[in-house]
């Protein structure tokens, strides 16, 4: 049985040497044992290591009995959907717990079949491909931020506290008062309440109108900005695969954007629609 | 000494037993290590051998394997405590409890199944972090990309649904936020937009399915119970094989 | 003129504690991209060096 296998390795060997010579597999491999398995048997028990030690040192947490009467504050989701519990701030259920979650999810699958770049293919790579890296790592740090402060910088009521704020009294009550964008728009351009547009028992006033047009006209301008001025790319994602990471794109930024938005000029809900608001 | 002991390894190497179970020697020859390549169960995972390029630690940083190894830790663990945790509302907590106090070794394996799902999340981040600067997601890899996102979301849920088991404060309410979201699924939530139009209340939308209730209560319990010790698992190990069955057709991606 | 809820444009900058918090947001999310692409450029000169080295 030995002799067999040996005869088979030594094949093995100038096979790999003959097949290195045609081009079709690279000569400079390794046998698996010991390289790899020497390299995962050290990572494992580094990684047990860790963990063992971290389990002495810091137990798993266990609070009080489950209780529907009293509810802890803040309540806090795990770690890892703290980024999303921070975007219920900024958006409505809806948006913060479904939509955006699934478009992450529906985003992170279509990466792969919209990236038409085949540079940058098994190695690293940040000078052949600086579109997918920035908007990638955009979108992960956004991630990890917004964990982050979920983590540590929001404590009773959810309200903000800083490190240096105290985080055993409650903040005082926020004396901001959020507006609507179309409440903005309205106060600002002198319009009147009066519905322009009637359909049913849905009335649409001037400035809903306008915050309509704002958010359309927002992935509008995204979307043809880069087909007037940056033509090539648009060339070689061709239209489907342009229009959807156009989309996904703008939706990205549109998530800090209108964080940023909230937090800076105090407006509540860009866009309001009888079914919902944005 | 060292003769006596070689000839003791080979006296034991030689029986019927030893080579019943081993068909390979010991792999310190180059046929051997071919060989227990693909006589070995476990090993079998591997190709006999790899681009020298492949290993370099500064390449994988060993994100995936060790993915996968928390997740045998997981399991590990998770069946010792499935031993001593019953998922009923009215037991549940004081079971935690006794794996903290009388149970030997109790506290060490739920922290370590604790700490395990933690770094097990964190490292398939960090992973699929990694997969992405390296491109090894292009084509011909695009559909293993996709299989991988599934398995981020299948870890995301099965560390969600296990935090539910201890029936704590922390817990309780942790998922009452994930439900009070699901709530708000625009046409399959009671509380989402166009929701109520299509007739769903709190009794029949997609909230109710996922807590199998109005409230997280018991059926929540064993319903996440069910998900997290049987089903996820399951469903996980299924799409695991397809993404490392995938790794070996397509080969790793790697610097020559 | 709408709800009689007068609105101000002053009121935008009137709340440096909300200014901070968007500060911090924009800031820090910037500084972690810029970690991230700086983290891979690091890694590909590295590797290239090494290529380069052989």
């Amino acid at each position: 049985m030995e002799a067999k296998v040996a005869t088979q390795a030594g094949d093995l060997k100038s096979r790999i040497k003959k097949a290195a010579a045609e081009n079709m597999v690279p000569e400079d491999t390794v046998l698996v044992w010991p390289n790899l398995v020497y390299i995962e048997l050290i990572s494992m028990l580094f990684a047990t290591a860790v963990l063992l030690f971290l389990s002495l040192v810091s137990p798993a947490p266990l609070e009080e009995m489950a209780s529907k009467d009293t509810t802890p504050n803040p309540t806090k989701a795990p770690w890892y959907f703290l980024g999303l519990q921070e975007l219920l701030v900024f958006f409505d259920p809806w948006l913060a717990g479904v939509v955006l979650p699934s478009l992450i999810i529906v985003g992170l699958i279509a990466i792969p079949y919209i990236d038409y770049n085949p540079r940058g293919k098994g190695y690293y790579s940040f000078s052949e491909r600086k579109f997918a890296l920035w908007g990638f790592s955009f979108g992960l740090a956004l991630w990890y931020i917004l964990i982050f402060i979920g983590v540590w910088f929001r404590g009773l009521d959810w309200s903000w506290y800083w490190p240096w704020d105290d985080w055993s009294h409650h903040q005082p009550a926020s004396a901001v008062k959020l507006v609507d964008l179309e409440v903005l728009l309205q106060g600002w351009l002198g319009l009147s309440d009066a519905p322009l547009i009637s359909i049913g028992t849905y009335n649409f006033s001037v400035a809903n109108l306008i915050t309509w047009a704002i958010f359309f006209g927002y992935y509008g301008l995204g979307f043809t900005i880069p087909f007037l001025f940056l033509r090539d790319f648009y060339k070689k994602l061709g239209f489907i695969r342009y229009n959807i990471t156009m989309f996904l794109f703008l939706s990205m930024i549109g998530v800090p954007l209108k964080m940023a938005v909230r937090l800076l000029a105090n407006i509540k809900y860009v866009l309001i629609t009888p079914w919902f608001k944005i | 000494m060292g003769k006596l002991w070689e000839q003791i390894r080979q006296a034991i190497a030689g029986t019927q037993i030893w080579k019943s179970v081993f068909r390979h020697g010991y792999p310190d020859t180059d046929a051997n290590r071919a060989l227990v390549m693909f006589s070995n169960v476990i090993l079998h995972l591997h190709p006999v051998r790899v681009r020298r390029g492949a290993l370099k630690i500064r390449f994988t940083w060993c994100l995936g394997g060790l993915t996968f190894f928390f997740f045998i830790l997981l399991a590990i663990t998770g069946v010792f405590l499935m031993f001593y945790y019953v998922p009923d509302t009215r037991r549940a907590y004081n079971d935690i409890k006794d794996l903290g106090t009388v149970i030997y070794f109790g506290d060490l394996f739920r922290n370590l199944h604790r700490w395990a799902a933690h770094a097990m999340v964190l490292s398939v981040w960090l992973h699929m972090t990694r997969v992405f600067f390296t491109g090894s997601y292009k084509p011909p890899r695009e559909f293993n990309w996709v299989v991988g996102v599934i398995l981020l979301v299948l870890t995301l849920v099965l560390s969600w649904t296990g935090y539910l088991l201890p029936w704590d404060q922390l817990a309780l309410w942790a998922v009452t936020v994930g439900s009070k979201m699901a709530e708000a699924t625009p046409l399959i939530g009671n509380a989402g937009p166009f929701g109520p139009e299509l007739g769903f209340t709190v009794s029949n939308d997609i909230a109710f399915v996922l807590l199998g209730g109005t409230v997280v209560g018991q059926s929540t319990l064993l319903r996440f119970y069910v998900l997290h010790c049987l089903a996820l698992p399951l469903v996980a190990a299924l799409f695991m094989a397809v993404h490392f069955w995938r790794i070996r057709k397509d080969g790793f991606s790697g610097p020559l | 003129m709408g709800d009689g809820q007068g609105v101000n444009m002053r009121d935008i900058w009137g709340y440096p504690y909300r200014l901070g918090i968007g500060i911090f947001l924009v800031v820090s999310t910037f500084l972690m991209t810029v970690l991230f692409v700086a983290f891979t450029a690091w890694l590909e000169r590295s590797f290239k060096k090494e290529r380069e080295r052989k």
